[in-house]
C-alpha cells in the first residue's frame, strides 16, 4: 500500500535517489536509458516501499522502457509519485510533472540540485504548482531531512480521479498507447498533429509562466563544454575513441592487470593450493578426493579466479566511461555509421556494455525506440567479447604470441565488432528493417568520476564474478572433472584404463571441428562446457591437461596434451570462442526479451558464423605458412571483392522512414 | 525572411523555429515537441557529425542531438 514511485525524465538521478533512500546498489550512469526495468525495495529510513522506474519524457511512451513506466504508473493509482526533476533541465522535466498533476495523481516534486549556478524560489514553485516541492542532492543523504519530514506525513488514501478524460486528450494528440486503451480507430483522429502541437505548447507556456514567477535563472547550457571541440571534432572523434580503447586494453591485459593477475595466480597456486593439498595428504584423504580438490577445484576454478583483477579493471573502465558522459558523445559520433547498418547511436551503450557482460547488455537494448532495432541490438551484444572470454585469450594467446598478444586480442575485439555490424546489416536488409528510429537525445554535461560510486560498482562486479565462480564455475568444474575421470561403466579411469565419458563424447564430435584446426577431444569438450559459462573453457583446459593455473599456457603447446594447439589452431579456437553460442544466462534473457524464435536464431546463427569465421581464419593462417604473405593478401582481396558484391546485391532502395510520403 | 529546414542551417547562427512539418511520424513529432522544438523557440546548430548525419543543437539552455532526417522536419528562419 505505502508505495512511492520514483518517476522523471531520463538522466535526472532517479536511480541515485533510489539508492540513497533504500541503500540498494542499482546501476546508475550518465547516459539516457541506463534503467530499463523497475526495481522495488523497502526504504532504510522510512516505512515506505520505493519503486525505481525507467525514465520518460511524458506519459506518451515511445520505447519499451518508457512503456514499462507508463504501465506501472497507470496501474498503481493509489501510489504516491515522486517526480524527480534536475534543476538544470527543470523546464523540460516539469512537462512530465504537469501531466502527472493533470492525471490527478498524488505527487511530490523533488528537485535534484545538480547545478550550483541556478537560482529558483522553491516556495513560489510550490505555490504555483499546488504540490509539495522538495530540493535536495540525490547522492547526499544529509540533504534528505526535508524529504523525510514530508514522506512521514504522507497519507495513503484511495483516489477516485476519472482518468478517462486525460486518456482522451492523449488519444486526440495521436498517442497510439491511449488509442489502444480506449479502443479508438485512426479515422477519428485526423487533427492529431495540430492537437499535439497545441497541447504541448500550452503546457510549455504554463511552465514558462511558472518559472518566470519563480525567478528561475540558469546560465549554464547543459551538455555544452569546451572539451567537445576536440572530442566531437569530425576528424579526431574516432582516433580519440580508439586511443581510449587501446589504453583500456593495455592497462587491463598487460601492465597493471597482468601484474595483479600473476600475483593472484601465485597466491592461489603456491600458497593456498599447495597447503590445502598437503593438509589433505596428511589427513589420509582418499586419492580420488585429493585429485578432485587439486585438479577440479584449484586448477580448474583457480585458473578463472586469477583473472579477477583483469575482469574488475574492465568493469572499472566501463563505469568511468559511463559516468563521465563520454558515451553520449560516442553515440553522436557513431550514429552516422551505425545508421547505415540499421542501428542507432543509442545502440552504442548496449554494445559497449557487451564488453562487460552480454546478459546485462542485452537488457539495455530496451531503450531503443524501434522494436526491430531493439531485437537487432540485443542479438548483437554477444558478438562483443564479454569479460568471461578474457581468460581464453590471455591463456591461449599468451602461450603462442607472448608480448604480441595485445595486438591479437585487439584484433579479436575488432573482429567481434565487424561481425556484429555485418550481422546487423544482414538483419536490416532481410528480417528486421528499421522503421521509425529516433536519435533525439539530450546531451548530458561532463561529470567528475565519483570515486565512491566507481569503487562500489567495481566491488559489486568483483563480488558477482566471485559468486558466479563459487556457484556455477565451481560446480561445473567438478562436473567436468567427474566426467573426465569416470567412464560410461562408472569406473575411475585412472584404475580401469577405460576412456572417460567426456573423452568418448569429445572424440565423437571432434571430426566436426577438424576443418577449424582443433580436433582434439579436450578442445571440443571445453567448448561444450563453455556453453553454460564461458569462464569454464579455461578451467576445463586446466582439468583436461592436469596442470596448475600457471602451467596451462605451457601445456597446450605439447601435442601429447588432451588440449593442444598450433599457432593457427589457437587463433581459430579464440575466434570460435568469441563468436559461438552465447552463455545460458544470455539465452534466458533473450528468451524473455525477444522470444523463442530469436533465441533459436541466435544459437544457430552464432554457431554457423563462428564455424565459418574460424575456418576462414585457420585457412588464412595455413596459406600464410605454406605460400607466404603475398598469396594471403591476394586471397583476402579476392574475398573482400566477392563479399562486397554480395553486400551490394543485398542493398535495396526503400522509402524514407521519417515521413509518410516519398522524400528527397 | 526566408524559411528553410534546420538540417540546412549554418553552424553557430541563431535561428527561430517556424514550424514542425506534419508529414512526419507522430511519435517523432511528439519527441521533438517534448524537447521544446516548437514555433518561436530560438535554436543554434553547434556541431555536425563526421558525415553530417547528426546535428547537435542548442535549444533552451540544453544541447540536444538529432538526426538530419529529424532536423529536416523542423522549419526555421533567421
Amino acid at each position: 500500500m505505502d508505495e512511492i514511485l520514483i518517476v522523471g525524465n531520463p538522466n535526472t538521478g532517479k536511480s541515485t535517489l533510489f539508492n540513497t533512500l533504500t541503500g540498494e546498489k542499482v546501476h546508475t550512469g550518465n547516459f539516457h536509458g541506463v534503467t530499463v526495468s523497475f526495481t522495488k525495495t523497502k526504504s532504510k529510513f522510512t516505512q515506505h516501499t520505493f519503486v525505481d522506474l525507467p525514465g520518460l519524457y511524458s506519459l506518451s511512451p515511445n520505447s519499451y522502457e518508457e512503456k514499462v513506466s507508463v504501465d506501472y504508473i497507470l496501474s498503481h493509482k493509489n501510489s504516491y509519485i515522486i517526480c524527480l526533476c534536475n534543476n538544470q533541465t527543470l523546464r523540460r522535466n516539469l512537462l512530465l510533472a504537469m501531466e502527472l498533476i493533470k492525471l490527478g495523481r498524488k505527487i511530490l516534486i523533488v528537485v535534484n540540485e545538480v547545478g550550483n549556478d541556478i537560482s529558483l524560489d522553491y516556495n513560489k514553485l510550490q505555490e504555483k504548482l499546488g504540490v509539495t516541492v522538495v530540493n535536495l542532492k540525490a547522492n547526499k543523504l544529509k540533504s534528505f531531512n526535508r524529504l523525510f519530514d514530508v514522506l512521514n506525513k504522507l497519507e495513503f488514501t484511495n483516489i477516485n480521479s476519472n482518468e478517462i478524460d486525460f486518456y482522451k486528450i492523449k488519444a486526440l494528440c495521436g498517442c497510439e498507447y491511449y488509442r489502444k486503451l480506449l479502443n479508438l480507430n485512426d479515422s477519428i483522429l485526423q487533427e492529431n498533429h495540430k492537437n499535439l502541437e497545441n497541447y504541448i505548447k500550452l503546457n510549455y507556456e504554463q511552465i514558462d509562466n511558472i518559472l518566470t514567477y519563480c525567478e528561475y535563472k540558469s546560465k549554464k547550457i547543459v551538455g555544452k563544454s569546451k572539451i567537445d571541440k576536440i572530442i566531437l571534432n569530425k576528424y579526431l572523434c574516432l582516433p580519440i575513441f580508439f586511443c581510449i580503447l587501446f589504453i583500456i586494453f593495455y592497462l587491463t591485459f598487460f601492465s597493471v592487470g597482468k601484474f595483479l593477475s600473476d600475483n593472484l595466480r601465485y597466491l592461489i597456486q603456491n600458497i593456498i593450493g599447495e597447503n590445502v593439498v598437503n593438509f589433505l595428504y596428511n589427513q589420509n584423504v582418499p586419492d580420488f578426493l585429493i585429485a578432485l580438490t587439486r585438479d577440479g577445484i584449484f586448477n580448474g576454478v583457480g585458473s578463472v579466479v586469477s583473472f579477477l583483477p583483469q575482469v574488475v579493471m574492465l568493469f572499472l573502465f566501463l563505469d568511468i566511461l559511463e559516468q563521465t558522459g563520454y558515451i553520449s558523445r560516442l553515440a553522436f559520433c557513431l550514429d552516422d555509421t551505425l545508421k547505415n547498418v540499421g542501428l542507432s547511436g543509442r545502440s552504442v551503450y548496449t554494445l559497449i556494455m557487451g564488453f562487460g557482460c552480454s546478459t546485462t547488455a542485452s537488457l539495455t537494448a530496451r531503450n531503443m525506440s524501434d522494436k526491430n532495432a531493439k531485437i537487432k541490438t540485443a542479438l548483437l551484444s554477444p558478438y562483443m567479447s564479454c569479460s568471461a572470454k578474457l581468460p581464453v585469450y590471455a591463456v591461449i594467446g599468451g602461450a603462442f604470441f607472448g608480448a604480441q598478444n595485445i595486438l591479437i586480442i585487439a584484433l579479436i575485439y575488432i573482429l567481434g565488432v565487424i561481425i556484429a555490424l555485418l550481422m546487423s546489416l544482414f538483419l536490416e536488409k532481410s528480417k528486421l528493417p528499421s522503421n521509425n528510429q529516433t536519435f533525439i537525445m539530450e546531451f548530458p554535461s561532463y561529470q567528475k568520476v565519483s570515486i565512491k560510486h566507481t569503487l562500489s560498482y567495481t566491488l559489486q562486479s568483483a563480488l558477482s564474478f566471485l559468486v558466479r565462480i563459487g556457484s556455477v564455475i565451481l560446480s561445473l568444474s567438478i562436473v567436468v572433472w567427474l566426467l573426465q575421470n569416470i567412464s560410461f561403466s562408472l569406473t575411475y579411469v585412472k584404475f580401469s584404463g577405460q576412456k572417460s565419458i567426456l573423452q568418448t563424447l569429445g572424440e565423437i564430435l571432434a571430426p566436426v571441428f577438424s576443418p577449424l584446426g582443433f580436433s582434439s577431444w579436450g578442445a571440443v569438450s571445453a567448448l561444450m562446457a563453455g556453453l553454460v559459462a564461458k569462464e569454464v573453457i579455461v578451467s576445463s583446459i586446466a582439468i583436461f591437461n592436469g596442470v596448475n593455473t600457471s602451467s596451462i599456457a605451457e601445456s597446450i603447446v605439447f601435442a601429447s596434451s588432451a588440449v593442444h594447439f598450433t599457432p593457427a589452431s589457437a587463433i581459430s579456437f579464440m575466434v570460435f570462442c568469441l563468436l559461438y553460442c552465447p552463455c545460458i544466462s544470455t539465452l534466458v534473457t533473450f528468451k524473455k526479451e525477444l522470444g523463442t524464435k530469436w533465441t533459436v536464431f541466435s544459437i544457430i546463427s552464432q554457431f554457423l558464423i563462428a564455424y565459418i569465421t574460424s575456418m576462414f581464419t585457420y585457412t588464412l593462417f595455413k596459406i600464410t605458412e605454406l605460400f607466404g604473405y603475398v598469396t594471403t593478401v591476394i586471397c583476402v582481396i579476392i574475398f573482400i571483392i566477392l563479399f562486397y558484391s554480395l553486400i551490394h546485391c543485398l542493398k535495396r532502395k526503400k522509402n524514407c522512414a521519417y515521413c509518410n510520403k516519398k522524400c528527397k | 525572411m526566408k524559411n528553410f529546414f534546420l538540417s540546412d542551417a549554418n553552424l553557430n547562427t541563431q535561428y527561430t523555429i517556424a514550424s514542425i512539418c506534419d508529414n512526419i511520424d507522430i511519435k517523432i513529432k511528439t519527441r521533438l515537441l517534448e524537447f521544446g522544438f516548437f514555433c518561436g523557440q530560438k535554436i543554434i546548430v553547434r556541431n555536425k557529425s563526421l558525415r553530417k548525419g547528426v546535428l547537435l543543437v542548442e535549444l533552451k539552455n540544453q544541447m540536444v542531438s538529432l538526426r538530419k532526417e529529424e532536423a529536416s522536419c523542423v522549419v526555421v528562419y533567421g
